[in-house]
């Protein structure tokens, strides 16, 4: 597997112009006053959680994956290697957002990360991870582009769900703020459950969606 | 030992190879106890396939031209008088062969042939 | 047996495979026929990048599905049409191969590499086809591999650079450990090399014989409508009309040299062979 993860790390290196404009617009963002650390952090983590995304682009191409398995590769090694690879990239992201905005910070004089800031980084990561977890079967499935289009055509089925869902409910009377109030409730009376539920369910969804991966590489002709 | 084989002869290329060793050993130009080439080395150098350097290594130890030695290699066997003679009795034999044939290609009768042939035995007397 | 395959079938669409084969340590099997015949299929079925129907497929003895990462390190496959992602450099895939291979000789790769002109900080997309398939077989060669498997590593290569990678796996097979399985339809390269060759025709193999009896002891005969009638057909394999007559495949070269001097012998060679076998009309 160190093979495999030195192998993306170069594939995404390539891509250094685009880092660096990654940084420049993640330095703007957080100097403009009107956004919050948490929406800065949130968007560049995710950003970095993506490259995964590429790396399977870039093992379509050519048919490199074919050769990918000639070497000492299992499938499952190649599959463990692009959710460990996205973890680390995502943590990356996560660090670096969190510096620059701290840096930016201090500059501006500006507390932008509160004391109780570390709490909620582990919880965009962990949110992070879970949409992670439901791209990359789909990437690994349909691989490349079609991968992207499909990663979108869900988010925007869901995105339309909740947005039917809502005017359901309100349908029935049941409003929007009551159900941010419902579960902001559920948030502050419990948190000594929610914390661990919630790490719960994300490792369990990453499970499930590693399980999937693995049989849809398995399955896969080469 | 420069060996040199034809591909596009009729004769199998283990046999040209047999054929060349066994005129150096009889020439001398192969020594008794002189190590030659291995099979892989040989098969690179002529760049055929080994299973066929082998074939020759093989016909030629079967003759009693070569000796192997599992581990060290193939020698020149070391000489034997009565084996040269006959080897040279077998190429006297083909080349007439070779002989007959062609006058039979052209056309001559058995009888014919066998006139030249007396033909040539008193000549060269 | 470094590699056995026992009646391996596998259904596509409009094409079937259907073939067994076996590799020792110490030989150059050659594996040749058209395009589409099923080389490509035969070769990724061995590693499972295909997976095959029914059959058995037996690598290092043991069945094929139950290699570990560990027993692929001593196995290299040159595929035609994939390798490393072409965006990468030689000097980015030596960390990649280093941390894969145990015995991957880092110095003497980069070394070779050098020595065949092959650019250490050039895109690999921006490789000739020669160097390309130079840089596969490199690869393939650089971590003391027991069996490589090659399909068409010569494929596109003028004269000159494919003489430079047959004489790197005759050199490769100086050491009676080591294995090739190669594929090619150039059949001249794999007359110089491989000991034994398999001829695979429509999924099938048609033909499995050693290289010096394919060429010393067949041979395909030229002749007319007359001589044609006179043959002892007993040693003809297949026969193809030509427009003279008849172009005939047979085993036994010498019987036909011996008995019809009169007719044209032609030494055996692969490419006549497959034409026959699979033009012709078996007898």
């Amino acid at each position: 597997m160190k093979g495999l993860l030195i192998k993306d790390f170069q594939l995404i290196f390539l891509n250094i112009r685009m880092l660096v404009a990654l940084c420049i617009v993640s330095i703007f963002l957080t100097s403009s006053s009107t956004s919050s650390a948490a929406f800065v952090i949130s968007y560049i983590t995710i950003v970095f959680f993506m490259f995964v995304l590429t790396t399977i682009s870039y093992d379509e191409l050519d048919h490199s994956i074919s050769f990918l398995f000639t070497l000492p590769v299992s499938r499952k090694t190649y599959v463990l290697e692009k959710y460990v690879f996205s973890l680390i990239c995502g943590m990356v992201g996560l660090i670096f957002s969190t510096v620059i905005c701290t840096v930016i910070g201090m500059i501006k004089n500006i507390n932008l990360i509160g004391p109780d800031f570390i709490p909620v980084a582990l919880t965009i990561y962990l949110m992070l991870l879970f949409i992670v977890a439901f791209m990359l079967p789909i990437q690994l499935k349909f691989g490349g582009d079609n991968g992207r289009i499909a990663i979108f055509l869900i988010f925007g089925i869901i995105v339309a769900a909740v947005y039917i869902g809502n005017k359901v409910l309100e349908h029935f009377h049941i409003y929007k703020a009551d159900i941010i109030k419902f579960v902001q409730s559920l948030f502050t009376a419990n948190t000594a459950l929610i914390i661990p539920a919630f790490i719960i369910l994300v490792l369990a969804t990453l499970g499930i969606s590693y399980g999937i991966s693995l049989r849809i590489m398995e399955r896969r002709t080469l | 030992m420069k060996l040199m084989i034809n591909n596009s002869s009729m004769q199998p290329i283990y046999e040209q190879i047999v054929e060349q060793i066994k005129r150096a050993v009889m020439t001398g130009e192969l020594k008794e106890e002189e190590i030659l080439p291995s099979v892989r080395t040989l098969s690179k150098d002529l760049k055929i396939s080994a299973l066929t350097a082998k074939k020759a290594y093989d016909c030629l130890e079967e003759e009693g031209f070569i000796i192997t030695v599992h581990g060290k290699g193939s020698f020149v066997a070391p000489a034997n008088r009565d084996l040269i003679l006959e080897e040279m009795r077998k190429q006297v034999e083909a080349d007439l062969e070779m002989a007959v044939q062609k006058g039979r290609s052209c056309g001559m009768t058995n009888q014919e042939i066998k006139e030249t042939f007396d033909m040539i035995l008193e000549d060269t007397l | 047996m470094i590699l056995e395959m026992k009646n391996v079938l596998k259904q596509y669409d409009n094409f079937k495979l259907d073939c067994s084969l076996s590799l020792e340590p110490g030989c150059v099997t050659g594996l040749i026929g058209q395009n589409g015949a099923g080389k490509s299929t035969t070769f990724k079925s061995i590693l499972d990048l295909v997976h095959i129907d029914s059959g058995e497929i037996n690598v290092f003895g043991k069945p094929h599905t139950a290699l570990t990462n560990k027993d692929k390190q001593d196995l290299s496959i040159v595929l035609s049409d994939s390798g490393f992602s072409g965006y990468l450099t030689i000097s980015k895939i030596i960390p990649v191969m280093s941390a894969m291979y145990d015995k991957f000789d880092k110095n003497d790769f980069a070394e070779r590499c050098k020595r065949f002109g092959l650019p250490l900080d050039k895109q690999i997309k921006e490789f000739s086809t020669g160097m390309c398939a130079k840089l596969k077989v490199l690869v393939a060669l650089s971590h003391d591999a027991k069996l490589l498997i090659l399909d068409e590593p010569t494929a596109g290569l003028d004269v000159v650079a494919r003489d430079e990678v047959l004489n790197m796996l005759r050199d490769y097979m100086e050491d009676e450990s080591h294995g090739i399985l190669i594929s090619s339809h150039i059949s001249t390269d794999l007359e110089g090399l491989c000991d034994d060759i398999y001829f695979i025709c429509d999924g099938k193999i048609i033909l499995h014989e050693d290289t010096d009896v394919l060429l010393s002891d067949y041979a395909s005969l030229k002749v007319d409508e007359k001589q044609y009638d006179k043959l002892d057909k007993k040693y003809i394999i297949s026969v193809l009309k030509e427009s003279y007559g008849y172009r005939c495949l047979t085993a036994q070269k010498r019987f036909y040299l011996e008995n019809y001097p009169g007719i044209i012998v032609e030494k055996g060679s692969i490419d006549d062979i497959i034409m026959l076998k699979v033009k012709g009309e078996t007898l």
